[in-house]
């Protein structure tokens, strides 16, 4: 048997530019701001998983959940480290959650960083390269540009998804940045911008793509009773999934759709006993424009084949049917990435708890869908306004 | 027809002829036989190559599906390719493991 389970504490760092800034560093500033509003003592914390992806790559870093629990005071608790390309952060959500649903212990905190920007971007495309599987994508010259590259043409083809279709997920990312005070960029873009910029892996060019970026965020999750005492308005934790997809492009029968998505979706709201329309709001990983398209359709939060019409209609902005990463997204919140599962975490609660600078009205449930690799690894959240 | 590959420990097809398994390194695959023509699934030009590529690009790479076999990632020979999906496809070499591919000339 499992309990409740209800986020009591959130801590971010700005995602963008920390020169300088060591990733534990940055970890351990989100985490102690998560403590404090969860008004839990570090000894009152059962245990630690941090999110991370290629800190041993691009910093010659490892052991940073130790590290973090050291940093920040913890007793001598199991520190954990998990990956899972893209989507560590999430993962190393569920893991926190299974810990308090199961008993385990009454608090955990889930941390997730990445440090990026200090290395040259050929770098940091061989080091998130280090996500692909070892056969005939490596050996064909992929990059996750050009996984996404492919998605674009085979949705292009199947549902005649338009260039203006993709680029209304821009506009609307880049203008919902702008009103997030934790985003990297954010502003006005207009199609004439985003086809004049140059090509990354066509159709993909620069502005379809998210920024390279350093960050941090932290989440602390506990028992019902430890909740009541936070400084904050307690969020329940309907559902936590995690789903496992095809890690090769040959083994997705279908390249508009993912596998672990549809799982994981399918999973969390089960879970959860609700319905993709039940949802106020969704934080998803638009790692690149085209993804915000698959993954909306994945989610079931869109029909088939009409997640760019949707944008293009505004129908997923805020204040239309079905608003998508109100946050920016990774487009223009930026993409830690092994943060990125845990910032929209962050985003999620804030728009429920009806703090967030680009407030959905009435929000009251959300999902977060956090993507890893090609599609090898997904984590879905369920959560609502505990007073909902 | 050409040779693919079944690996014995993971079972992935692969468009070569002998083992290695490209994608898990095991010795053990099994010869099998599938067509040299193909269906586009997808393409992309990548225009900025990873930093431990020795190519500057742009290259094509593609995804096509072997007649009623294997779906495999490689190469078109055009460099800048422009589609479009589901065109067909001849393979014309494995150059250093890779499938590389030219849109098909003649009906066969
Ligand atoms: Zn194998």
């Amino acid at each position: 048997m499992t309990r409740e389970v209800f986020i009591a504490g959130i801590g971010s760092t700005v995602f963008g530019v920390h020169k300088g800034t060591s990733p534990v560093a940055l970890a351990s500033q989100a985490a102690q701001q998560a403590l404090a509003e969860a008004r839990c003592a570090p000894d009152q914390i059962g245990a630690l998983y941090l999110g991370n992806f290629v800190s041993g790559v691009l910093n010659g870093q490892e052991v940073l959940a130790g590290l973090v629990g050291d940093r920040i005071g913890l007793g001598p608790v199991p520190c954990t480290k998990v990956e899972g390309a893209c989507a560590s952060g999430g993962i190393a959500f569920r893991h926190a959650y299974l810990a308090v649903a199961h008993g385990l212990c009454d608090a955990a905190i889930a941390v997730g960083v990445e440090t990026m920007t200090h290395a040259a971007t050929p770098q940091v495309t061989s080091a998130l390269n280090c996500a692909l599987d070892p056969g005939d994508d490596v050996m064909a010259g992929l990059t996750f540009p050009g996984l996404f590259g492919l998605i674009w043409n085979a949705h292009a083809a199947r549902y005649g998804t338009t260039r203006e279709q993709v680029a209304a997920i821009v506009t609307k990312n880049k203008a919902n940045g702008a009103r997030n005070p934790l985003a990297q960029m954010g502003g006005q873009i207009g199609l004439d911008e985003i086809v004049q910029a140059p090509l990354i892996a066509d159709p993909l060019r620069r502005h379809d793509c998210s920024p390279i970026s350093d960050g941090a965020a932290a989440v602390v999750l506990t028992s019902e009773a430890l909740a009541r005492r936070a400084g904050v308005e307690p969020i329940r934790v309907l559902a936590s999934a995690q789903c496992r997809g095809t890690p090769y492009v040959g083994g997705h029968g279908d390249l508009t759709s993912f596998g672990a998505t549809v799982a994981a979706a399918n999973r969390a709201y089960a879970d959860a006993g609700i319905s993709a329309r039940d949802l106020s709001f969704v934080e998803l990983h638009d790692c690149f424009s085209i993804a915000e398209i698959a993954d909306s359709e994945d989610l079931g939060i869109v029909p088939r084949g009409q997640g760019g019409r949707w944008a293009l209609e505004g129908r997923t902005a805020v204040g239309g049917e079905m608003p998508i990463n109100p946050s920016g997204g990774l487009l223009a919140k930026g993409h830690p990435v092994g943060a990125t599962g845990l910032g929209q975490v962050y985003e999620s609660v804030l728009q429920l708890r009806g703090q967030h600078p680009n407030q959905v009205a009435g929000a009251r449930t959300a999902a977060t869908h956090n993507l890893g690799g090609t599609g090898v690894v997904c984590v879905v959240n369920i959560l609502q306004r505990s007073g909902a | 027809m050409t040779t693919i590959i079944e690996c014995a420990s993971c079972g992935r097809l692969s468009l070569r002829d002998a083992g290695p398994c490209p994608a898990c390194g095991a010795a053990k695959v099994t010869a099998k036989q599938a067509a040299d023509r193909g269906v586009l699934v997808s393409w992309t030009v990548i225009r900025r190559p990873p930093k431990n590529s020795t190519e500057t690009g742009p290259y094509t790479v593609a995804v096509v599906r072997l007649g009623d076999g294997p779906t495999v990632c490689g190469r078109i020979k055009n460099a800048e390719f422009a589609g479009p999906v589901g065109v067909a496809l001849d393979l014309r070499a494995i150059e250093n493991g890779v499938p590389v591919f030219e849109p098909a000339r003649t009906v066969r």
